[in-house]
């Protein structure tokens, strides 16, 4: 099992008055954001990430939000971030998961991407993303053109980074001519690449591309069933599976070691209900969900299913219990974070965690805690599993 | 009288383009009428229709993307729809029908007679989207709490049937689902307007009725004034104590205003 730290940024410091979580709320004011707050979790966060280097972790990962969306997240640019770890690390593989790419200029994209690389020495993962309906609204792009640009600015990219140049691209938003990516990627043809695939439509997509899965805050049963998605799409239309896929696939969870099973909920269990009641209601991920054009008939007809029962606002959260249930959540003393690990491993089919060590309104002092006991307690013992 | 359901099957332009399909309500007898619908399309063969058929004869087609009619790829706006729509019409045969165009329906209305004015007898604009004053202040009808929605486009005294228009969240069925779908398509961005229709309207020489609700919650009644000011020959026809779509909630003074508009020595029973 292979453990990326991921950092989201989401904010640690709502009030309990800020109106989160009401449909239609989104998005929240940037007068919660206090500006001395925000540069010191961003720097606290650069610390743990070269941490997470020195003490041998896999990996850094960051996603890319926008506009008081999605818990609030302060990371605008993955590629940013991936510049700052890029300078501050040795060993590890810097990742985004990833890009919005219907929100930027996939040349700009695939150039960053180019930099990246060197400025990593090849330690560069990249993500490919369509990102929340929010997204689009903060900037302004049609969302029921998503899909459509996600696909043609993600072939964009690929072409750009892998041609020989000039080449020209004639697509329903992106025209070019005579263009030539200046530099070329260290990695050839290009950095692995990660998608955020859910339905079996983004699913068959990755397989045709062959990229890596990493699947958004789902289940250890929806992972399973991803995973077995994928070989299957890829078995039918004879395309190899990438060989370190299985090592690759990837899950988001937020993770916390303390001590004992009972110090570690003490210490945890009030700002991981944060992270899913405050921050992430933030998103309002009901009313989100409706704008129209984003999803499919068939898709909005399933998310009605499930959230016409329920108050739109409060669609999403779940309590720890639930969390470590559904693999969303690891949470303990060493013995059973490891337990956890190999069930999500075994039963979830995931070879490469997203680790949230920091997620709701967890302090610094005990993210950083968190960290240095899992490296020192479990890390060792879930190398091989 | 029961309206007939019909589907057309238009051959796309070009050898290489997919067959288009319309579907279409139709009723009446007389001088034909052409009702265009609203942004999440009509609720099905309504009582202003089955007036209007006393009078004429009336098509509701739906719109291109919503029910059961297809959206080819490359129409992405309003004007892109009014191609099509001419390509109905001349199916059809509607050689100089009325046109009846309600919010969406009548910025495609208005487009269709920029693209012929001789082909549209008469036009009504009730509502039209297509002009707006400031985006920023016309509320959000794609992102807010769905409770909220029926305030953006009714009055507090709206009838009971209102809800056919904006059902409740627990009534979305895949046919609205899938219209709203198209409507984002279509007006996005820029925000249910266009930047360039202000300085075409001068071309639009087709005698125009616009009809405004006095208390319309989208897009207010001094919106009318825009569309009178720019139109070489436009009537203006305030409907008092109506919201967005007016012939909702008060169908006679609507109904009215279209008669004065079209006396009946100009055809029809």
């Amino acid at each position: 099992m292979r453990v990326f730290n991921m950092v989201l940024f989401g904010w640690p410091h709502l009030p309990d008055d800020a109106p989160v979580g009401t449909p239609g709320s989104y998005p929240l004011s940037n007068r919660y954001f206090d500006p001395v707050q925000g540069n010191a979790l961003l720097q606290q966060e650069l610390d743990r990430i070269t941490l997470s280097d020195e003490l041998g972790l896999d990996g850094f990962t960051c996603q890319e939000h926008h506009g008081g969306g999605g818990f609030c997240a302060m990371v605008p640019s993955t590629h940013l971030m991936a510049a700052a770890v890029s300078q501050r690390t040795q060993q590890l593989h810097v990742a985004v998961t990833g890009t919005c790419i219907p929100l930027h200029h996939p040349l700009a994209i695939a150039e960053e991407v180019a930099m990246l690389d060197h400025l990593s020495n090849g330690r560069f993962i990249w993500g490919a993303l369509r990102g929340f309906p929010t997204e689009y609204l903060s900037y302004n792009v049609n969302p029921a053109e998503s899909q459509a640009r996600f696909r043609e600015g993600f072939s964009l990219v690929l072409k750009a980074l892998s041609s020989e140049g000039p080449f020209d691209f004639d697509g329903q938003f992106y025209r070019v001519r005579d263009y030539n990516i200046w530099p070329k990627p260290l990695q050839q043809p290009y950095p692995k690449i990660w998608m955020a695939a859910n339905s079996l439509d983004s699913l068959d997509f990755a397989v045709k591309n062959r990229t890596y899965i990493a699947t958004p805050w789902v289940s250890i049963e929806r992972t399973r069933a991803v995973h077995e998605t994928y070989y299957r799409l890829a078995h039918e239309q004879s395309i190899p599976v990438p060989e370190d896929f299985d090592d690759m696939f990837a899950s988001i969870c937020a993770l916390y070691v303390g001590e004992s099973d009972k110090k570690a909920r003490q210490e945890a269990e009030a700002h991981l209900e944060y992270h899913f009641f405050r921050a992430l209601a933030s998103f309002d991920i009901g009313t989100v969900s409706l704008i129209p054009g984003h999803m499919s008939v068939n898709g909005m007809r399933d998310w009605l299913k499930n959230v016409t029962s329920k108050d739109t606002g409060q669609a999403m959260g779940y309590s720890v219990d639930e969390g470590i249930e559904n693999g969303t959540v690891i949470l303990g003393g060493p013995e059973s974070v490891i337990a956890q690990i190999k069930r999500q491993r075994e039963e979830g089919k995931r070879g490469t965690l997203l680790a949230m060590f920091q997620f709701g309104s967890l302090p610094d002092a005990l993210a950083t805690q968190s960290l240095r006991l899992f490296a020192q307690e479990v890390l060792p013992q879930i190398r091989a599993i | 009288m029961t309206p007939q359901q019909e589907t057309l099957e238009l051959r796309g332009d070009g050898a290489a383009q997919a067959t288009i399909q319309f579907c279409y309500h139709q009723a009446g007898r007389g001088l034909p009428l052409v009702w265009l619908h609203w942004l999440w399309g009509e609720p099905g063969w309504m009582d202003y229709h089955q007036r209007l058929a006393e009078r004429f004869q009336v098509f509701v087609p739906d719109l291109p993307g919503y029910g059961q009619s297809t959206l080819p790829e490359w129409a992405k706006t309003p004007h892109d729809l009014a191609v099509l729509l001419l390509q109905f019409l001349d199916a059809l045969s509607l050689q100089r029908p009325i046109v009846v165009g309600s919010c969406l329906g009548g910025w495609v209305g208005a487009e269709l007679a920029l693209l012929r004015p001789e082909r549209i007898a008469k036009l009504v604009l009730i509502s039209p989207l297509g002009l707006v004053q400031d985006w920023t202040k016309v509320p959000n009808l794609f992102y807010t709490d769905p409770a909220r929605l029926p305030r953006y486009l009714f009055t507090d005294t709206a009838p009971e049937q209102a809800s056919l228009y904006v059902p409740e969240l627990r009534h979305w069925t895949d046919a609205f689902i899938n219209n709203r779908n198209a409507s984002i398509r279509l007006v996005f961005d820029p925000y249910l307007h266009s930047r360039g229709l202000r300085h075409h309207l001068h071309l639009l020489t087709t005698p125009t009725l616009v009809v405004w609700g006095e208390r319309d919650p989208l897009l207010g009644p001094a919106h009318a004034a825009l569309w009178t000011a720019s139109l070489p020959q436009a009537h203006r026809v305030l409907i008092p104590g109506a919201g967005h779509l007016p012939y909702v909630e008060e169908c006679e003074a609507v109904l009215q205003a279209i008669h004065t508009f079209i006396p009946p020595q100009e055809g029809g029973a």
